[in-house]
């Protein structure tokens, strides 16, 4: 999962980055507006953190653009005044949910899985796929009633690829929602953390949970 | 005691006018009085001919015509001078005048009386020479012997006034009616006026009523207000407004308080909370810490900054005045930002008279350059030039900074004094910055007792100017110094 952040207070914006980079979010970070607008226009985000008062550009105005331009990012604004009018106003044009500073960090990233569930239109935290149960919440993952210890890294892709149960999903698509901005297109990080989930995952003997599609990319069956 | 302007109003109108109308009917009443009483004499005096043609010759030696009626007469009396007799009267056994009769004789006297029939009356007196009057026929003086004087009458003719009195007592009635009428009239058009020019109040009054402290953006507006009202109503709106203006600066003040304080707490909190959300290597969490004391101390500043704004407005910061020497204030406070400014190669003119001395606070003077200086280093165009002159005018000195500064425009130097100004909501990494400082630099000044301005000039030129008062003379400066090294 791949998140933005915009948020101009540099203390905030590395610790919320920080926070969801170790939950196992890909995170791209913005100090001001027009960053903000450049990267959210550029990516494929599962979710936005969006801080109102921005320097350049201030975030009510960020939203209407990005929402005029037709993306469908979630969007998460983050606000330091109480007012409802502010609120109202900014998820009138178009957020999908809100926090007022200061806010428990657990809560945001309740919020954003909550925003993630939306997105890809799930009721419950737990997903069922290809014989393995995965806690979306608190991102453990059981075969049975064994747990499956996997890295944040790990998790991602699997969730990510659980969340599209079915679909073939190109490396381009896995590395746009994984990674961030920073890290190197052309290394085939994709493929390296495809093997280890695999390694984790297989049962000896059966068909692979992750089947690979030449040339297309991966997919995850729902049934074993 | 409520005094009602209505009831006073109509008191007030309602007397005057009645003791008008009272003052003119009284008029008309004593005008219609002499005019019927004036006919009247007039009778009695047309009445004089005749009495005089019924009298005998002269000299009249004997009653002529005792007891001749005269028609419209009641009374009459003659009595010639020389004889002292009363040569003729009507009725006919009057020899004396009748009671009332006390006044001085002269031409056309007219007096009250009551007429020996006892009815109310009035009469005529005069004392009359015959010939005057009628010339006696010409068989009549031939029995005279020798040219003879003629002799005096006094002759009274009365009539009765009954008539006179009712006529009076009528008129009295009608002029009365009309009056009463008139009052009644009076009074209801008075009422009137009274109550629809004091109608507009009612509604000033529910409107008044109306107006709550969430609501301050309402205005008055009563169409037709009468030219008293108006102006107080008016008055009424600039107060509203001022109210509006206050409260809603006080609203925002608040309001960007709690946002000013919301953000680096919620960095806090955030910063800590991920740090705690595993077990990491203890640099991570020193990291944290770190990190958290620098907000900590920015927050701390920021709460400094507010409770000094707090105690300005309060009127608890009360400057102690003296002459001080502005230019080694500004060289002093330019060493510490010069190695900043170094870094954005900024240069310094201090064109400060070395002798300048103005009266202020020594401790605000400081803080308001460090103040203005910290900016300019900060926000300056790189590569430009800060300069600080001087002027004296009126016994005011004028402190002016200019520096350039492109980003700035006119509107920004109207705003740039007001709280939580900041020309971008940009916060320096540790949101140490929160547009306080030109406000507390303004509330200094004011204290100080002198004023502050900023202007955009050609070429993108800030200019800053204090004004600020002159010290009285040198030697309060000389007293002081040696005061203070002694």
């Amino acid at each position: 999962m791949k998140a933005l952040i915009i948020e101009d207070f540099e203390p905030l914006r590395t610790s919320l980055s920080k926070g969801l980079q170790e939950n196992g979010f890909a995170v791209d970070a913005a100090a001001d507006g027009e960053e903000g607008l450049w990267y959210a226009k550029g990516g494929q985000y599962d979710a936005i953190i969006l801080d109102l008062m921005l320097p350049k550009l201030d975030g009510l105005t960020l939203l209407k653009k990005l929402r005029d331009e037709g993306s469908q990012h979630p969007v998460l604004i983050l606000t330091a005044r109480g007012e409802i009018s502010e609120r109202v106003k900014g998820l009138d044009l178009g957020a999908d949910d809100y926090l007022v500073k200061p806010f428990s960090f657990e809560e945001l990233l309740a919020r954003v899985r909550a925003l993630l569930r939306r997105r890809y239109q799930e009721r419950s935290p737990v997903i069922e796929v290809g014989g393995l149960r995965i806690d979306t919440a608190a991102q453990r993952v059981f075969r049975g009633a064994k747990e499956i210890r996997l890295t944040a890294r790990e998790y991602a892709l699997l969730e990510f690829l659980a969340r599209r149960t079915g679909e073939v999903v190109s490396r381009v698509d896995i590395w746009e929602h994984l990674y961030d901005f920073d890290s190197d297109r052309m290394s085939n990080v994709v493929d390296v953390y495809v093997g280890y989930l695999r390694r984790k995952l297989d049962v000896p003997g059966r068909k692979s949970t992750i089947e690979t599609l030449r040339g297309r990319g991966y997919r995850l069956e729902a049934e074993p | 005691m409520n005094c009602s302007l209505k009831s006073r109003l109509l008191v007030g109108l309602l007397a005057s006018l009645g003791l008008l109308l009272l003052a003119g009917s009284s008029v008309v009443f004593l005008l219609q009085r002499e005019l019927l009483y004036r006919q009247f004499d007039r009778r009695l005096h047309s009445a004089l001919p005749v009495v005089l043609r019924r009298l005998s010759p002269p000299p009249f030696q004997r009653p002529s015509i005792k007891g001749a009626a005269i028609p419209g007469i009641d009374f009459y009396w003659v009595r010639g001078e020389d004889s002292g007799q009363v040569i003729a009267s009507y009725p006919a056994d009057q020899v004396e005048l009748p009671a009332g009769h006390e006044v001085e004789l002269g031409p056309n006297v007219f007096f009250n009386l009551v007429l020996p029939d006892g009815r109310p009356g009035r009469a005529m007196i005069e004392r009359h020479e015959p010939r005057d009057v009628l010339p006696p026929p010409a068989e009549a003086l031939q029995p005279l012997q020798g040219p003879a004087r003629p002799p005096e009458l006094t002759i009274a003719i009365a009539a009765n006034t009954l008539e006179l009195r009712q006529t009076l007592q009528a008129r009295a009635l009608i002029i009365g009616l009309t009056a009463a009428i008139g009052m009644a009239l009076v009074t209801v058009i008075v009422f009137w006026v009274v109550h629809r020019s004091l109608l507009p109040l009612r509604p000033l009054t529910d409107e008044i009523a109306q107006l709550q402290m969430n609501r301050l953006d309402r205005r008055i507006h009563i169409p037709g207000l009468p030219a008293e009202i108006a102006p107080l109503v008016e008055r009424l709106n600039d107060l509203l407004q001022r109210l509006e203006e206050g409260f809603w600066r006080e609203k925002s003040f608040t309001a960007n308080a709690a946002h000013e304080l919301r953000t680096p707490i919620a960095g806090i909190r955030s910063t800590l909370e991920v740090a705690l959300s595993r077990q990491r290597p203890n640099e991570q969490y020193a990291q944290a810490i770190e990190k958290s004391f620098e907000v900590v101390l920015g927050l701390q500043r920021l709460i400094d900054s507010l409770l000094e704004l707090a105690r300005l407005d309060a009127d608890q910061v009360i400057p102690n005045l003296g002459p001080i020497e502005i230019w080694s204030i500004v060289e002093r406070q330019w060493n510490n930002v010069c190695e900043q400014a170094e870094q954005r190669r900024l240069r310094f003119v201090n064109r400060l008279p070395k002798d300048l001395v103005c009266s202020a606070d020594r401790s605000l003077v400081q803080r308001v350059v460090a103040n203005l200086l910290d900016n300019a280093v900060r926000y300056a165009d790189e590569g430009g030039s800060i300069s600080i002159n001087s002027s004296l005018e009126h016994s005011k000195v004028w402190v002016s900074m200019t520096n350039p500064a492109s980003e700035l425009t006119q509107e920004d130097t109207a705003r740039m004094f007001d709280r939580f100004w900041q020309k971008d909501v940009a916060r320096s990494s540790t949101g140490l910055h929160y547009g306080l400082g030109l406000s507390l630099v303004r509330r200094y000044v004011e204290v100080i007792g002198g004023s502050i301005r900023a202007e955009i000039a050609e070429k993108n030129m800030l200019t800053v100017r204090i004004q600020l008062p002159a010290c009285d003379s040198k030697t309060d400066l000389d007293n002081s110094l040696t005061g203070s090294s002694s």
